[in-house]
This record gives C-alpha cells, structure tokens and sequence, in this order.
C-alpha cells in the first residue's frame, strides 16, 4: 500500500511527462489483466448471465427458442423427480456434515498432540484419497459396496447381514456418504491442521496449569477456537455435497441408481440437458441450485455469527 | 516452527503429572523446548497412552489403504472373477491378462496421452494467465482494483453446474466442440490460482520493485526478470494444484469431448462402465493406469501436495 503511493508520487514528480502511453500504470495493469480479464468474462461473467438468460425459455436442441418467462421455474416446483433428487442430495450433504466435520477433527487434533508416532506419515495416508478421482473412488467402491464384497465380508466378522448397498434404494445416499468419508476426510484433516496450528500455545499452557487434561484442553480450547476454520469446512462440505454428481454416475450410470435413490440434482440437471436437450429447464434447475448453495452457505455464516455473540 | 510447537505440546501435557508427582518448581515456568528425553518412569503412562493411541490412529489408517489394495488386486484377478472374488482378501490366481486386454481392446494409450496434454496444456495456460493478471492485482496501482479481485474471488461462490449449459453452447460456437481447446480454454481464468498468487506477490519486499522503478525498468522488464524468477515456488504449488485438477476432472472433459480418439483416461473409464456389458477388468486396470502417475509424483513432492492442497480454498472450478 504504502509504497505504491510512493510510486505515484514518484510518477507525478518525475517520469509522468516522458512516460509513452504504454507504460502508463493503468495502461500497463489493463495489458497484464487482459487475458485473465477476457477469458473471465466470456466464461464466468458472461455465461452465469446467459444461463440466467436461458432459464426463461424454452429450448429444443441448439439454436431454436422461445421466451416463457417463468414457466421453468413453475414446472420445476411440481418436478417430483427434481424434489427427489433435492431431498437426496440434502441427505447426503447433511451426512457429510455429520461425519466429515468431527471425524477428520479429532483426526487432526489427535494426529497434533504427540499422542501418535509419525504423524506425517498418517497424514499422508489419509490425504492419499484426497489425490485419487472421483471416477477411480466410484470404480473402487463398486467393488467394496458389491453384495460379495468387502464391506458385507467385513460385517459377517460381526453377525451382521448382508446388504445390497448398491441394490436397495435407501442404501444409496448411506454408500455415497461411505466413499465421501474416505475420499474427503484427508483434505479436511489438513484444513483442521492448518487451524490448529494457528491457536496461541500460551493458552494450552496455561490451561494446563489449570489442570486441564488433554480432554478438557480439546473441548474447551481447540473447539471453539477453531470456530472460524469449522465455518470454512462446513461451507465447503454444503458446496461439494449440492454439487454431487460423478458417485452416482460411476456406480450407477444416469439412472440416478436403485429406484433413482442416488440421483442428486445435478444428475437431474445433466440428464435435463444431456439426455432430453431441454437447455433451458435444465438452466433453471441450475439457477435454483445456485441460489440454493448461497442462501445456505449465508444461514450457516449467520448461524455461526450468533453463536459468536454469545 | 511447527515441530518446536509439537514438542512444546507435548512437554505441557505431561507437565501437570511432572509437577504433581515430583514437584519440579513453579509451575508457570514455561517448558523448556527440545529437552532430551525426561527419563522412563514419569513418562511409562504417557508412553502407554502413545501405544493406545497410535494403534487405534493405525486401525483407522490401514482402513483408509485397504481400497488402493483392492483396486491393484481386482486388477491382476482374472476378468471373470473381479466381482466373484471382490470379498476375498488375497487374489486366488494372479494374471497380467486386464492389462494385455486394455492395451489390445482400447485406446488407452491414447487417453492417457490426452490427460497428459490436457493437464499440461491447462496448466501453462492457467500460470501465464494468472500470474500475470496475479502482478497486476498485487503491485500495480490502478482504480477499482479491489473491487475487480473481489468480484473474481465472490464468482467462487457460484457452481460450476451453472455455467456446463452456457459453456456448452459457446464451445459449439466457438467450433471448440470436441478439441482439446474446448477443454482448456474455458478453465483457464482460475480465480483460486490468481487469488493464491496474489497472495504470494503481495508477500515479495517492495524494495526490489521500487529499486527497479528507480532504475527505469519497465514494469514488462520486471516483470519477466524479478517477478517471475521470484513466484517460482508459487508456480510450482499451482502446477501440482492445476494438473491435478484436470487430470481428475470427468465432466466438462465429458460434454466436450466427442470422439472416442479425444477421450482423456476418466472419460475413456467411464465410457468402459457405460457399455451394454461393463468391463470391469478393463475398468480396473485402466484406473490403475489414471491413479500411479499422481503416486509417484505424490511421494516425489509430498511436501508441496500437502502445503499446496491445503491452502486451496473453495476448491475446484
């Protein structure tokens, strides 16, 4: 900041008269950013505008179309495959949630305290996933979740039955959350690391000569203060989950699964455009999604907001 | 830094036992960092604890391995037995059949060529574009330039899912449809890869640029002889973070790609899954394939994958 005013002054006072044109600052910061700048435009700012655009009509293939104002958007509201797919993906979000927030925490928390040998080398165990696709996570656990498979041989060890996981429709949403767990909770512990480390040590210290034991100092220390960096992974973990899409697709195709209990909305939405071309329904399925992951994302900020207050 | 606050924690928690039982002085005297071992028998619980701990950290670890374990051994099992045999922990016969079927029976060469271009092509693209408009945001002076960087950054919100239907469309337009530069092209502005570049530029002492503007450099010359020599580390971070990204992309690479010849490698095993009769054997022998590349550079660069990975906020897109 500081020494860009400097700059300025610099540029008045002296070089300003003999400057060519090209070396102007602003001409100069227009030359750099243009790239970024042109492609941006034509493929954010631009396309988010027109699939605004297109969501208000109706279109049969490419090129043909007709402005219907909101009747997209009232078709979907009585889209029963739509609203299944959007319970299905809010379940399997909000199971991520329940298992990729404290799982990976107290992975992290565990794997910082020195109660573990080489924690590196844990780390990059659990982060090794993290680095696979989600086409080989999806290849995987379709042999891990098949009736034969390792999963059911691992109940047997305990008693329990066999279950047809990529079978039966209420198991769909409950397999996905299994590949989530293992794809996902690698990054997490990272994240959870990098937050932990940022705590002042002073505090554990003093705590500790508080008496607090290890349990204490993780519940009344690192939890809350890791408050800011939980926010972060919850609004991640809501924005991957609305996003589900390549898990259903590898293990069961776009049939959205045993009686479509793994389709998620944005299958409905590539389905929508891919399958039957109606680009401008699956645009507004888009849209609605969109404004579903942010009015989402600001109730958790102002949730954690309120909790701050208190 | 980190290991000193590591072995700072662990002389706190074993600090109130110390004091306790052996009643060594104040105890607001801060704990000595890198002390030698502090002796057997204060520690024998705390060592007792470590043991626990590690075993039941391992359990959960060797949870996270076995999955690789099963991908390797479905791929060396005999095609017909993949699934039959998917609850048995050791392959019963060992074969390279998959491997000779994927090489005779599919283009897999030439998908696993095609991630190698797409991942490159988007990579160097990706760092031209974003380093350079990454100087612009971060040391050039100019108006309204925070509200360009926030506005860049505040488009992360928005999913991609939006944007597959316009994208689409342009790509047809554009004649991008089923090229490789219909992949590349539309993901090159990475606003994650400007944002941590910036961040990294913001970071470099002023004093150099300033030296150089005294000088009468131009801001193209210090651009390309201080600015670049100086983010190569930045570069490298975003390298891994890029490739990795298209190389394990399925969806856009999906709708683009049209001929089975242009297919990238998740492309092409997903083309396997979706046949009348899924090959499985060619499936898991092709994921193999997708998944050593990203190992060995894994544990060639374990450093920067993790550093890397775990600053790169919203992810994707």
């Amino acid at each position: 900041m500081e020494t860009s005013t400097l700059s300025r002054e610099e540029r008045r006072s002296r070089s300003r008269p003999k400057r060519p044109f090209l070396h102007r600052p602003p001409v100069v910061a227009a030359i750099f950013l243009l790239p970024f700048l042109v492609l941006f435009g034509i493929f954010r700012v631009w396309a988010v505008g027109y699939a605004v655009v297109l969501s208000f009509q109706d279109i049969e293939g490419v090129g043909v179309s007709d402005w219907t104002g909101f009747d997209n958007y009232r078709r979907l509201l009585s889209d029963s495959t739509f609203f299944l797919a959007l319970r299905n993906t809010a379940l399997y979000t909000l199971g991520t949630l329940l298992i990729l927030i404290p799982l990976p925490f107290v992975l992290a928390a565990v794997l910082r305290s020195k109660l573990v040998a080489r924690p590196v080398m844990f780390r990059s165990v659990f982060f090794l996933p993290v680095l696979t696709s989600l086409v080989v996570v999806g290849v995987i656990f379709s042999l891990l979740l098949t009736t034969h498979g390792l999963l059911n041989s691992f109940l047997g060890l305990f008693g329990l039955p066999q279950q047809g996981w990529l079978e039966t429709r209420h198991l769909a949403i409950p397999a996905m959350i299994i590949m989530a767990t293992w794809r996902w909770t690698g990054i997490n512990i990272i994240y959870f690391t990098t937050g932990l480390s940022n705590i002042p040590n002073e505090l554990y210290e003093s705590a500790s000569v508080d008496g607090a034991g290890a349990l204490r100092k993780f519940w009344y220390l690192s939890v809350p203060l890791s408050k800011p960096i939980i926010l972060f992974v919850t609004i991640l973990t809501i924005f991957g989950g609305f996003q589900l899409f390549v898990e259903p697709l590898i293990l069961w195709g776009t049939g959205g699964g045993p009686g479509q209990g793994g389709l998620s909305v944005v299958m409905h939405l590539y389905r929508t455009a891919f399958t039957s071309f109606q680009l401008g329904y699956a645009s507004a399925i888009g849209v609605v999604l969109a404004l579903m992951i942010i009015v989402l994302s600001l109730v958790v900020l102002k949730l954690f907001g309120f909790f701050k207050k208190d | 830094m980190n290991r000193e606050k590591k072995s700072q924690l662990r002389t706190t928690a074993s600090q109130q036992e110390r004091t306790a039982v052996m009643d060594r002085g104040p105890a607001d005297v801060p704990p000595r960092l890198g002390r030698p071992d502090t002796g057997g028998q204060r520690r024998l619980t705390g060592r007792h604890r470590k043991i626990i701990v590690t075993a039941l950290v391992s359990v959960i670890a060797v949870a996270f391995l076995i999955p690789f374990y099963w991908l390797l051994v479905s791929a060396f099992r005999p095609a017909n037995r993949v699934f039959a045999d998917a609850g048995n922990f050791f392959p019963a016969s060992v074969t390279l059949d998959n491997f000779d079927a994927l090489f005779r029976e599919t283009s897999v060469v030439t998908w696993f060529m095609n991630s190698v271009i797409l991942a490159a092509g988007s990579t160097i693209g990706s760092l031209v574009v974003v380093t350079m408009a990454a100087y612009a945001l971060a040391k050039i002076e100019f108006p309204f330039r925070n509200t360009i960087f926030v506005g860049i950054l505040a488009s992360q919100m928005l999913p991609f899912h939006l944007l597959l239907i316009p994208l689409f469309m342009l790509t047809i337009n554009l004649g991008l449809i089923d090229t490789h530069l219909g992949v590349i092209v539309p993901m090159l502005a990475h606003p994650f890869g400007l944002f941590y570049m910036r961040q990294y530029m913001l970071g470099l002492p002023q004093d150099v640029f300033d030296a150089a503007r005294v000088d009468g450099a131009s801001e193209y010359r210090i651009f390309f002889g201080i600015v670049v020599p100086m983010v190569k580390p930045a570069m490298a971070t975003l390298a891994i973070i890029f490739s990795l990204e298209q190389w394990n992309d399925l969806l856009w690479p999906l709708i683009v790609m049209r001929s089975s010849e242009n297919y990238p490698l998740a492309v092409g095993i997903t083309t396997l899954i979706g046949l009348h009769r899924p090959r499985w054997d060619l499936v898991m022998t092709a994921a193999v394939l997708a998944v050593i590349p990203i190992m060995i550079l894994f544990f060639l660069m374990r450093k920067q994958f993790i550093n890397g990975l775990g600053q790169m906020g919203t992810g994707s897109k």
